[in-house]
């Protein structure tokens, strides 16, 4: 499994506000796929961190990997 | 009626003289001038004649000019621009704001105000419908801003009249007071409000009560009308909605670029006691906006009870004060810092200034370099709580430690000598706002090269450009963006973009719209703003004559700023964006390039038609863009 955590403004992509849940890592799974398969489009990710550290949207994911995702934000 | 979404008219006040006239252009000015900073810079550069002028004299001219959309109820349009030379920079001073003092300008009639002279004793102006007259300011002089927009309605007997107005910190020539309207909208940058505070000018107070002309109100109010109805299925404007710009706190934070202990680290332990969630769930009372904007991204805050109460009749705090005034001097009370920044709105002040000043001077106190002989006993420490406030304070009212801080970082720097200089985060004298140039290049450009000092709407952001489903790619293809580039790349490609883009904010400016209304930034197309103009104006016109009005603009803005001695050397960064990050995700990754950053410098310069000897746009330039007038003979 990959645990998927949506920070502040993406958490209102879930049904649910906690804005965490799991995924099965699926072989050739990504962030790109992950987004996807939740409806969040990629132009409103700002940030991927996987374990903690700066990954693409083309990441491969692995079992046991936990992928935080922060909205985009520019020019306050 | 001379055309639509402009009044044609534009008052011209002699404070010296106490003398009102009308100016009434055609509308070929209009056309190629469209409002804001246009109409702005038009005037600054048509008065000031060539001279290098005092900023804090009587002969500079201050300038408040709608944009061309405000007040003809297209969305998301509400803003004015401020131009005048910049007390804090010596460079031109132009800062934007919502809320409802322009539009409320171009109900009453005019398209502009021109200020020049200074009154002999305090004053302000009233305006209204087609009408208005300098009075009596004295028994204003001195009181908060909530206190002094109060008595103004009720002396002019009219709840709804709109007030542009300095505090306490203009009157006393703080070198970052600002310019509110309806106490929580701001001319925030470059110590605008000291130029009225040198001309006495507390106020200006306007009713109007007349539409705005447009030309075809249907498609305008249609196009109002699918914004209301798509916001919020637009990831950028719902987040806007529903977060603000504070969300950016947290997520900058996770990225490790939120400026902490004067830009020591991106990354603040206090973040999220400081960021948008625990605003909203703590403090927030309602979600206001802006003249016809369905958006509503701002915050209105209150807390009735204890020693912290903070009046909602000042709004709420945006990303950059919460940050400037937060982790930028480790402080991570959320309600000190809703204090602290309607503390800033009482009295006028630049959030965004008074941070960065402040944490100078914890730095410079850290370093050693000055000690409580100088800070009247405070001990500047990052993360101390109980300085903030009283700093504020001392600052607004030029009191001990406080005057030598009203002065400005750079200027504080020279006072503070022993390289303190070294710990300086401005350019031009304007203290840098709460956006990382080594994780987005782009904006290091804009930081170096923007007009009136670090800002950071001078062009687009990076994020929005670089993946093929990235909104500023999907979204300006039709102006030539549509190749993705990344944040940190610093090639001829992100020199296009800025420049491009450049000219697009300058354009948004000129119309007086609002970058979180539209495209990169948020909900609305590029195609709906140009049948906006084309809805109010009825023009047929496109986004090359858009966008080259922006570059107008920008090339009347070089022009000043070379005639009051600026050349390219002042087009540069601090040396901190040029070492590593630290903290975070992105720990030791490197600052941007030296070398490579004067290039991509020089290539704009080149790219925009500016002289890098002389800093001034070419000639032929200026013959391109009809801007012969400004040609040296
Ligand atoms: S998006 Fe926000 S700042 Fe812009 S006009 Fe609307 S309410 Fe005002």
């Amino acid at each position: 499994m990959v645990t998927v955590r949506l920070h502040a403004a993406l958490r209102s992509c879930l049904p649910h506000q906690s804005g965490v849940l799991r995924v099965s890592a699926a072989e050739g799974l990504t962030v790109r796929k992950v987004l996807q398969d939740l409806g969040v489009s990629c132009g409103a990710v700002g940030l991927v961190l996987v374990n903690g550290k700066m990954a693409s949207l083309d990441r491969r994911l692995l079992p046991g990997d936990c992928l935080e995702l922060y909205p985009i934000f520019g020019g306050g | 009626m001379v055309g639509y979404g402009f009044r044609g008219k534009i008052l011209l006040v002699d404070l010296t003289k106490a003398e009102i006239l009308v100016e009434k252009p055609g509308e070929e000015f209009y056309r190629g001038y469209l409002g804001g900073p246009g109409i702005g810079l038009y005037y600054l550069l048509r008065r000031s004649n060539k001279r290098v002028i005092d900023p804090l004299g009587p002969e500079n001219i201050l300038v408040f000019a709608p944009g061309l959309l405000a007040g003809t109820g297209a969305p998301c349009a509400p803003r004015y621009t401020v131009v005048a030379k910049s007390p804090l920079t010596g460079a031109l001073g132009k800062s934007e704001a919502g809320g409802w003092w322009g539009p409320e300008l171009k109900r009453a009639g005019f398209d502009a105000v021109v200020i020049k002279g200074r009154a002999a004793r305090p004053v302000y102006l009233w305006i209204k419908d087609g009408e208005a007259e300098i009075r009596d300011a004295s028994h204003l002089w001195g009181l908060e801003t909530g206190e002094a927009q109060e008595k103004i309605r009720w002396e002019l007997g009219d709840e709804k009249v709109q007030v542009a107005q300095i505090g306490p910190a203009g009157e006393r020539l703080v070198r970052f007071a600002n310019i509110c309207n309806n106490l929580a909208h701001f001319n925030g940058r470059n110590g605008l409000g000291a130029v009225m505070g040198a001309k006495n000018l507390r106020a200006i107070a306007v009713r109007g009560t007349r539409s705005v002309e447009v030309k075809d109100r249907e498609a305008v109010a249609g196009i109002l009308r699918w914004v209301a109805e798509n916001y919020r299925n637009h990831p950028l404007s719902a987040a806007l909605h529903e977060h603000g710009t504070p969300l950016g706190i947290t997520t900058n934070n996770a990225g490790g670029c939120l400026p902490t202990n004067h830009w020591e680290t991106g990354c603040f332990a206090r973040a999220e006691d400081i960021g948008s969630e625990k605003l909203i769930e703590k403090y927030l009372v309602k979600r206001g906006g802006c003249f016809a904007c369905p958006i509503r991204c701002k915050r209105v805050v209150e807390i009735q009870e204890g020693d912290l109460r903070v009046d909602s009749r000042y709004g709420g705090p945006e990303y950059e004060a919460l940050a400037a005034l937060g982790s930028n001097c480790g402080i991570g009370n959320l309600a000190l810092l809703l204090k602290a920044n309607e503390l800033c709105n009482r009295y006028g002040l630049d959030t965004i200034s008074v941070g960065m000043t402040i944490s100078f001077a914890m730095k410079c106190y850290e370093e050693g370099i000055i000690d409580q002989s100088l800070t009247d006993g405070l001990e500047l420490r990052f993360g101390r709580e109980e300085v903030l406030l009283p700093l504020i304070e001392k600052i607004a009212r030029r009191e001990g430690f406080g005057n030598l801080l009203a002065e400005g970082s750079r200027a504080a720097a020279a006072r503070f000598g022993r390289q303190s200089e070294k710990y300086l985060l401005e350019v031009k004298g304007q203290e840098v706002p709460m956006h990382d140039p080594r994780v987005k290049s782009g904006l290091g450009l804009q930081f170096a090269l923007a007009v009136n000092g670090a800002d950071h709407w001078f062009a687009q952001h990076d994020p929005f450009f670089t993946a093929r489903d990235s909104f500023g790619v999907r979204g300006m293809a039709s102006i030539g963006l549509g190749e993705p580039v990344g944040a940190t790349d610093l090639d001829h490609r992100k020199v296009r973009q800025v420049l491009y883009t450049s000219y697009l904010n300058g354009a948004y400016d000129m119309l007086g719209v609002c970058v979180f209304g539209y495209v990169a930034r948020s909900v609305t197309p590029l195609d709906k703003l140009l049948a906006l103009v084309e809805a109010v104006t009825g023009w047929q016109t496109s986004w090359w004559e858009l966008l080259k009005a922006g570059e107008r603009m920008l090339a009347m803005a070089k022009e000043f700023n070379a005639r009051q001695g600026f050349t390219v050397a002042d087009d540069r960064l601090p040396e901190k964006f040029f070492s590593p990050l630290k903290g975070g995700p992105r720990d030791g990754e490197p600052g941007l390039d030296p070398g490579r950053f004067a290039a991509a410098v020089r290539l704009f310069y080149e790219m925009a038609g500016w002289d890098p000897g002389t800093g001034r746009p070419t000639a032929a330039k200026l013959y391109e863009l009809d801007l012969d007038w400004l040609v040296e003979k």
